[in-house]
């Protein structure tokens, strides 16, 4: 495959997409070519709204979180003012990358190599040996202030950030996504803050697997069953009620459920909460049925949800708010780190149920995400099969609703697609229709 | 001056951990553990520490009752967990063990570990850290109040149970 002619059907003629025939099928190849991974660095990554870190990391002056743009090494800092910057993380002279740290503080920016500084402002504060190398009265040293994020915006505490300066505002590029994130942020009148701790961990998978399974409730059942038959147990044998209860109707497929492609190749899912009382959110019901209009207050108390922003951000709330992204490493190689969002105030014991719960379910360590890593890494390897058949999407295909279904108005949104069933792959023909719209784009950061 | 019979007889016990896991003897293994047993393995914040106060905190694995413990093992023979239907083989080695006498006639130890692994699927992997307990005695044996698991790897790569780490 030519990846450097930008012909559009190059990559189009890797998705077989026939809504008229029910027929949605993906090549293996996008999961197994490295010369996919370079185009999608340059046509995804480095060309779109990407996602970098929640803001609650950040919160004294100085305070940084050091990630990456597609290949490319990036730093967002809170600066004297109170706003969010983002620079390169490369030094202005010879591009030695300014910190190696995932995260910390600093006053000032100083270049290991030969010593420039910077202010976290991002202007250059200091030349070693300046004078000796430019003699010129008249030197201009701003010319090597650290190159700011063409673009950087926020939406309810989620820093996004992009390389190309004309993409859409991100309000426009999420669309109907944010009425999701409003509604993780609705027991206002607390903030949010990011839990002390993270879970940063490797697998052996191609991004996309990972990103596959984000939208696809369809695995639970299967892969989750085991965490289901546990908690099951448990409840049984200690006769747990309240915050100690663990919600199985979702994995047990007992509750009404749904999906979206609100467009944009973003996705969500829902499902209704069996136990909803047993939430820590319960707690704030009395202020949301005040501060909300009823269907939303029914979504925000009474529905579990999950939405995955194209192309590196899964955010979904079940005993908790949580917060994924990840970034391909090589082709066959995915780092993925996690943090989780509580409410500021919230008591101690309401905390500790949350955080539990949070950990059984997402740790790589815990009793249901070591189960989806060990599937990834399987998928992967199967996906190597490209003289095998195409991966298949089409599911509900055939038989989903263009458009906004019930749940869908009381939220007030207005997706491409909707499902009222969560095991249907609408979600996943969202995301690589708009992976073929941006790969042949070429749009391409430069 | 160290107490030597003590310590002998901390490293016994921690040996004889590391083997009931390496065999995978669950059953005579969780009996090494007090009712209201703590199994912590802490996480790495962003800025590469290990957090500090469990009860608020994201953590790796943080359990707080034998029971908890139980339901790993139950999870595990469900046979139907993807990461456990082919569990690694596992070797630990243990060293530098410390001891010294705790709060309410407990026994604080630490020790040095390294789990070798092995399996079909992931092939050779290594991890290592130190742990430290709180031993407490039920009769002459002793029973594991408190074990903390510290990896020094901020990145989990794949993933790990409590029976493999």
């Amino acid at each position: 495959m030519d990846l450097t002619s930008n012909d559009p059907g190059e990559f189009a003629g890797l998705v077989d997409d026939r809504p008229e025939d029910g027929v949605f099928q993906v090549s293996r190849r996008v999961y197994n070519d490295p010369d996919i991974l370079e185009a999608e660095y340059k046509n995804i990554f480095e060309a779109n709204w990407v996602f970098l870190a929640p803001e609650g990391l950040l919160k004294a002056p100085g305070d940084y979180v050091a990630t990456h743009i597609g290949r490319q090494p990036v730093f967002v800092i809170r600066q004297q003012s109170g706003a969010i910057g983002g620079f390169i993380n490369a030094c202005s002279h010879r591009g030695s990358m300014l910190t190696d740290c995932r995260a910390g503080s600093m006053t000032e920016i100083a270049c290991p190599y030969h010593g420039w500084r910077f202010n976290i402002e991002g202007k250059c504060t200091g030349i070693k040996l300046r004078r000796v190398g430019w003699p010129e009265d008249d030197f201009d040293q701003s010319r090597f202030d650290l190159k700011p994020l063409p673009r950087l915006e926020i939406y309810r505490g989620l820093i996004f950030a992009s390389l190309n300066a004309d993409v859409a505002p991100l309000v426009e590029h999420l669309g109907p996504v944010t009425a999701f994130l409003d509604l993780f942020c609705a027991p206002a009148p607390h903030q949010l803050e990011v839990v002390a701790g993270a879970s940063i961990h490797t697998v052996n998978c191609n991004w996309k697997v990972l990103h596959d399974n984000g939208p696809d409730p369809y695995h639970a059942a299967t892969v989750h069953g085991n965490f289901a038959a546990t908690m099951i147990h448990r409840d049984e044998i200690s006769g747990n009620t309240g915050l100690d209860k663990t919600e199985t109707g979702r994995l047990a497929g007992r509750v009404a459920a749904g999906m979206y492609a609100p467009g944009n190749g973003h996705t969500a899912f829902w499902a209704d909460k069996e136990t909803p009382e047993v939430y820590p959110v319960w707690a704030m019901k009395d202020q949301i049925q005040k501060s909300l209009p009823p269907g939303r207050a029914k979504w925000a108390l009474e529905r579990s949800r999950h939405v995955t922003v194209f192309p590196n951000l899964l955010v979904n709330e079940l005993a908790s708010t949580y917060i994924r992204t990840y970034r391909p490493l090589a082709i066959d190689r995915t780092e993925i780190s996690s943090w989780c969002l509580a409410p500021v105030g919230e008591a101690n014991e309401l905390r500790a149920a949350r955080l539990r719960k949070f950990e059984d379910f997402f740790m790589p360590t815990g009793m249901s995400t070591p189960d989806d890593v060990a599937i990834f890494e399987r998928a992967n390897q199967g996906n190597m099969a490209a003289a095998g058949h195409p991966n298949d999407m089409s599911r509900g295909m055939s038989v989903a609703t263009p458009g906004a279904d019930g749940p869908a108005l009381e939220l007030g949104i207005d997706p491409e697609m909707s499902s009222d069933q969560f095991t249907h792959e609408i979600t996943l023909q969202g995301v690589y229709r708009q992976w073929v719209k941006m790969m042949s784009a070429g749009a391409g950061y430069g | 001056m160290a107490d030597v019979a003590l310590s002998a007889e901390v490293a016994q016990f921690l040996y004889t951990e590391a083997l009931l896991l390496d065999e995978r003897r669950w059953d005579e293994w969780l009996v090494l553990y007090a009712e209201d047993a703590v199994f912590w393995v802490p996480s790495y914040t962003m800025q590469g520490e290990p957090v500090t106060d469990p009860e608020l905190s994201i953590n790796l694995i943080y359990i707080t009752s034998r029971a908890g413990l139980e339901d790993r093992i139950y999870r595990i023979r469900t046979g139907t967990s993807e990461a456990s239907i082919q569990l690694p083989r596992i070797c630990h080695q243990i060293s530098n063990v410390t001891t010294e006498a705790g709060d309410d006639g407990l026994v604080v130890a630490g020790a040095n570990f390294m789990v070798a692994s092995w399996s079909h699927r992931r092939g050779q992997e290594f991890r290592s850290g130190r742990y430290e307990y709180r031993l407490s005695r039920d009769g002459g044996a002793f029973r594991i109040a408190y074990k903390k698991v510290l990896p020094i790897e901020e990145v989990t790569d794949g993933w790990f149970d409590v029976v493999s780490i």
